[in-house]
């Protein structure tokens, strides 16, 4: 009877960041067809390019949330390789003189060639490691480009005057021209995630996720899907930082600094983890939050910081968590009735809403455990695994086992009390 | 001096304790006893507030200890010394003994109390500034009595003093146990094997899946209590 | 031959900072399993801290680090309460992940906040002394680089009586070890865990306060640090406190050899490499054990 409860919960939990079932295509282009009129009623320019900042970062958050949400690796190198492809994207149309438009594939390739080298030596790695590695790779490239006293990066100012996409028209125009574009590809990027996670081979990457501890044991093809996303998610990033590139005509070090690196994690754990709306929420959230706080600009940083340590400390699944939850709860009071597949909903509602929060949702057996019992079952657990019922056949074992160690232990006693 | 009564706890939801309750009387030595997997480590670490207690009551020396904090626990003089040792292996010897004496009142009197295990473990004291990695099983062990001895402790809960150990260390530690019962403190045991604290025990608890299905003195559990009683019972 | 002697004077120096920077990682890593990457800003709150005494009040620069060290202190219990306590004992998180992100963000929080209270520009700060001390040929080791040497090995000498003799100490080390045997000692591992936080704050506002007259006072003054503080974790072995000063003057002297004889600019790929070596040959480090590795 266990047994089937929670197969239907781990079902249940499985759907649960699996946001549809089927790809929906066609209300998204709806959605797109019906977002893409903002920009031809509203006339303030300043509201259309933060829309545009937006969606770049939501570009960014879903790329980032391909590798942290889905495989569970938080790599903290997401803002270089997104630089990188800002980078490759400015250098070839200042170095070059290329076009925007063909430079930018090039980007999007650098992205993706980053990504995988960034990831390549830290497949086998626990995942705290593989972090360090990522986050050194990323401070690394952020530095070497600090320090470049050449010119050819531009060093601590980083790359101007890159190509942008629409130059030829009017400022207004080129704006709203960046608004489609990104708009687009959001959505498509979002469909593209949306088919990766419902298919084997984001369910298999999800799975890879909630046991991302015992990554020492991946097999092969774990690994090998692993790389893919990692290099879907490079492409991904490479693309977002050349348009972004070519939407600010440059792009600077600073840009992979720790503190677009805190706002982009506060915009994926916010915004909910390993979920496709998650990360698009958490980047109009928190831009949105950020120009509410505009002009108080330093304190905008601690107050966001203050918030996702709020977030973590209580609602984990981040606002996506939160909104699933209600709708849930709300699908729940529909369906009453149900018994035990209700019952089954609310077990994954409450295991599917938790370990979609940072990291795999198996807890750490080896962290400070504030409260007695955890420790002891955690850290002692091997002593005494707690069953339930266990047979009287052990019983009658032990029994039986008690007579030959009374007679080595005592040589000269009741030698002749075999058992009956 | 040690009065449970009928205690419910467990590991989160699943309970494993159940209705146990457990008398210890002062300057005796009582086994629990039983087959492993049913309780008898659990029940210790209640005893010792690691773990809550879901019903009943815990009575130490009239001062009930049920939801306490194994801090308050230790202060109060009741030690668990846990399955496995679970010594700190990188320190010494002497700085392990030392943390057995953490509690102030006893951490001011350290210097003498490490004289009084060094007597009941001499071993002990010649490896004074070894790490406790290197000791050997035998070694562990009492290192880990030993600790348990530097609080003020009144009562000692020991957790399989005789796993992983040759027979004739085993008959060791329980020499040890013994001499400890009659000057130091009070001892509660848990040993899988009967056999092995038969020369010492005075009174036994039989635990099985979480209960306590019989108790009586030593001498009441002679071999065919256990062969035919419980066989018998459990046929069925 | 004088280079030569030049740049293994600078690395002892090196990796005698090298070594108080780490030991907060790792004495948190051991006791509370964090990564705690808001190791580096501890550092830069001290440096701040020291600049405000004396720069701006004009007081001695030893007192200078004695303040920046209780400072540093202090924010490291702030560390400890707002983002790896309320995390501590969760079965609906990740613990090691979860923590690491946490004092990631405490950690720009602080520059932020430093932002905000002090402006972006770096500051600069007198060194505890001056002048430079004539070795012999042309070698010179400036007295700052001697002090910087002499404070940190006090400290670690320290650090060491702290952690083998006294209750507290032991209790750090207990608490690192055998959770649960410290508790049934009594040990109470709230406290302990502050404690240890604001010991690594201690360290962290020395090393801070030492590099400050180095590197400047500066809101980033914190990211090489956490950077360099997390190689020589790495190669010492995670929560290993020996293997932190092997670790250290070893990487100490790697980077004063890499920059001496081929430029400073490549001491960052070098670092990155190291990182990179170890990860994949030896994850536990030179003194990290691999039962440790907690799968």
């Amino acid at each position: 009877m266990s047994d089937m409860t929670s197969a239907a919960a781990a079902k249940a939990k499985l759907a649960r960041t699996l946001t549809w079932s089927k790809t929906p295509v066609v209300p998204t282009i709806v959605l797109v067809i019906v977002l893409a009129f903002i920009p031809l009623v509203w006339r303030n320019d300043y509201i259309i390019s933060l829309l545009v900042l937006m969606l770049l970062f939501s570009l960014m958050t879903q790329s980032w949330n391909l590798t942290i949400g889905m495989c569970g690796i938080w790599n903290f190198g997401q803002l270089a390789i997104i630089a990188i492809g800002g980078y490759a994207t400015g250098l070839l149309t200042i170095k070059l003189g290329m076009s925007a438009w063909l430079a930018l594939p090039v980007g999007v390739l650098a992205g993706g060639l980053a990504a995988v080298i960034m990831v390549l030596p830290s497949i086998r790695l626990r995942g705290i490691y593989a972090s360090m590695l990522t986050f050194a790779f990323a401070e690394v490239v952020r530095l070497l480009i600090i320090a470049d006293s050449s010119g050819f990066t531009g060093g601590p100012f980083g790359l101007t005057g890159v190509k942008g996409l629409f130059d030829n028209l009017s400022s207004s125009w080129s704006l709203r021209a960046y608004f489609w574009l990104t708009l687009v590809l959001c959505a498509a990027v979002m469909l593209l995630v949306h088919r990766m996670m419902n298919s084997p081979f984001g369910m298999g990457l999800v799975s890879l996720r909630e046991s991302v501890r015992f990554s020492i044991g991946m097999g092969i093809n774990r690994r090998v899907q692993f790389i893919m996303a990692t290099l879907i998610s490079g492409l991904i990033a490479g693309l977002a930082g050349g348009l972004y590139a070519t939407f600010y005509h440059g792009i600077t070090p600073s840009f992979m600094g720790l503190g677009p690196m805190g706002l982009m994690v506060i915009m994926v754990v916010v915004g909910g983890l390993g979920t496709v709306r998650g990360p698009i929420i958490g980047a109009f959230a928190v831009t949105i939050l950020s120009e509410l706080l505009r002009d108080t600009v330093m304190w905008r940083l601690v107050v966001q910081g203050a918030l996702l340590l709020l977030v973590l400390a209580f609602w984990p699944a981040g606002i996506d968590g939160l909104l699933q939850r209600s709708f849930d709860k709300l699908r729940g009071w529909m369906n009453v009735g149900q018994g035990e597949v209700e019952g089954g909903q609310d077990v994954a509602v409450a295991a599917g809403a938790a370990p979609v929060g940072p990291g795999p949702s198996l807890s750490a057996p080896a962290g400070p455990a504030a409260q007695p019992s955890e420790a002891a079952s955690a850290v002692v657990a091997a002593a005494e695994p707690p069953k339930p019922a266990k047979k009287s056949g052990g019983f009658k074992a032990w029994l039986n086992a008690d007579q030959p160690k009374a007679d080595a232990a005592k040589p000269d006693a009741l030698k002749g009390d075999k058992k009956t | 001096m040690l009065e449970v009564s009928n205690l419910s706890a467990g590991y989160g939801a699943a309970t494993v304790l159940q209705d146990v309750s457990i008398s210890v009387g002062e300057g005796k030595i009582v086994v629990v006893t039983g087959p492993n997997g049913h309780g008898k480590t659990t029940l210790l670490r209640v005893l010792s507030g690691l773990l809550p207690v879901n019903h009943g009551e815990i009575a130490f020396r009239g001062e009930r200890l049920n939801g306490r904090s194994a801090a308050t626990i230790v202060a109060h003089g009741l030690v668990h010394i846990p399955q496995g040792d679970l010594l700190f292996v990188d320190l010494t010897v002497e700085q392990n003994l030392f943390m057995g004496a953490y509690l102030r009142n006893a951490w001011k009197a350290r210097r003498e109390r490490i004289r009084r295990v060094y007597e009941l473990f001499p071993r002990l004291e010649e490896r004074r500034t070894q790490q406790a990695r290197t000791l050997s099983g035998g070694e562990r062990r009492m290192l880990g009595i030993g600790r348990g001895l530097m609080s003020n402790a009144q009562l000692l809960m020991v957790d399989e003093p005789a796993l992983g150990l040759a027979p004739v260390l085993v008959q060791e530690v329980y020499a040890t146990l013994a001499r400890v019962a009659r000057s130091e403190a009070t001892v509660l045991l848990v040993e899988e094997t009967l056999a092995n604290a038969k020369d010492i025990a005075d009174y036994v608890y039989l635990m099985d899946t979480g209960r306590i299905v019989h108790h009586g003195t030593m001498a009441e559990f002679g071999a065919d209590v256990l062969a035919s009683t419980y066989l018998g019972n459990k046929e069925g | 031959m004088e280079t030569l002697v030049q740049a293994l004077i600078s690395g002892l120096v090196f990796g005698a900072i090298y070594a108080i920077m780490t030991m907060g990682l790792t004495l948190v890593y051991g006791c509370l399993r964090t990564l705690n990457m808001a190791q580096g800003a501890f550092g830069m709150v001290g440096g701040y801290a020291a600049w405000v005494i004396t720069t701006d009040m004009g007081a001695p620069p030893i007192v200078g680090l004695f303040v920046g060290a209780l400072a540093a202190a202090g924010i490291g219990i702030l560390t400890h309460f707002i983002s790896i306590k309320p995390l501590v004992g969760r079965k609906d998180i990740d613990f090691e992940m979860t923590a690491y992100i946490s004092t990631l963000v405490v950690a720009i929080m602080f520059s932020a906040a430093i932002i905000l209270l002090f402006g972006a520009r770096n500051k600069a700060i007198d060194p505890l002394v001056e002048g430079r001390l004539h070795v012999f040929g042309t070698v010179t080791v400036a007295w700052q680089q001697v002090a910087v040497a002499v404070v940190a090995f006090i400290c670690l000498g320290g650090l060491s009586l702290l952690l083998s003799r006294s209750r507290q100490g032991l209790s750090i080390m207990a608490v690192a070890q055998q959770f649960d045997a410290a508790k049934l000692m009594g040990v109470p591992a709230g406290r302990v865990y502050w404690v240890t936080m604001a010991l690594a704050g201690l360290l962290g506002g020395i090393a801070g306060v030492l590099l400050a007259p180095l590197y400047f006072v500066s809101p980033s003054a914190g990211d090489l640090p956490i950077l360099k503080g997390l190689t020589v974790a790495v190669v010492a072995g995670l929560g290993s406190i020996r293997g932190t000063i092997y670790a250290a003057f070893i990487i100490g002297l790697i980077e004063a050899l890499v920059a001496t004889y081929l430029g400073s600019l490549w001491s960052l790929p070098v670092l990155f490499a190291l990182i990179v070596v170890f990860m994949i040959v030896r994850p536990y480090g030179l003194f990290g054990k691999p039962e440790e590795e907690r799968l």
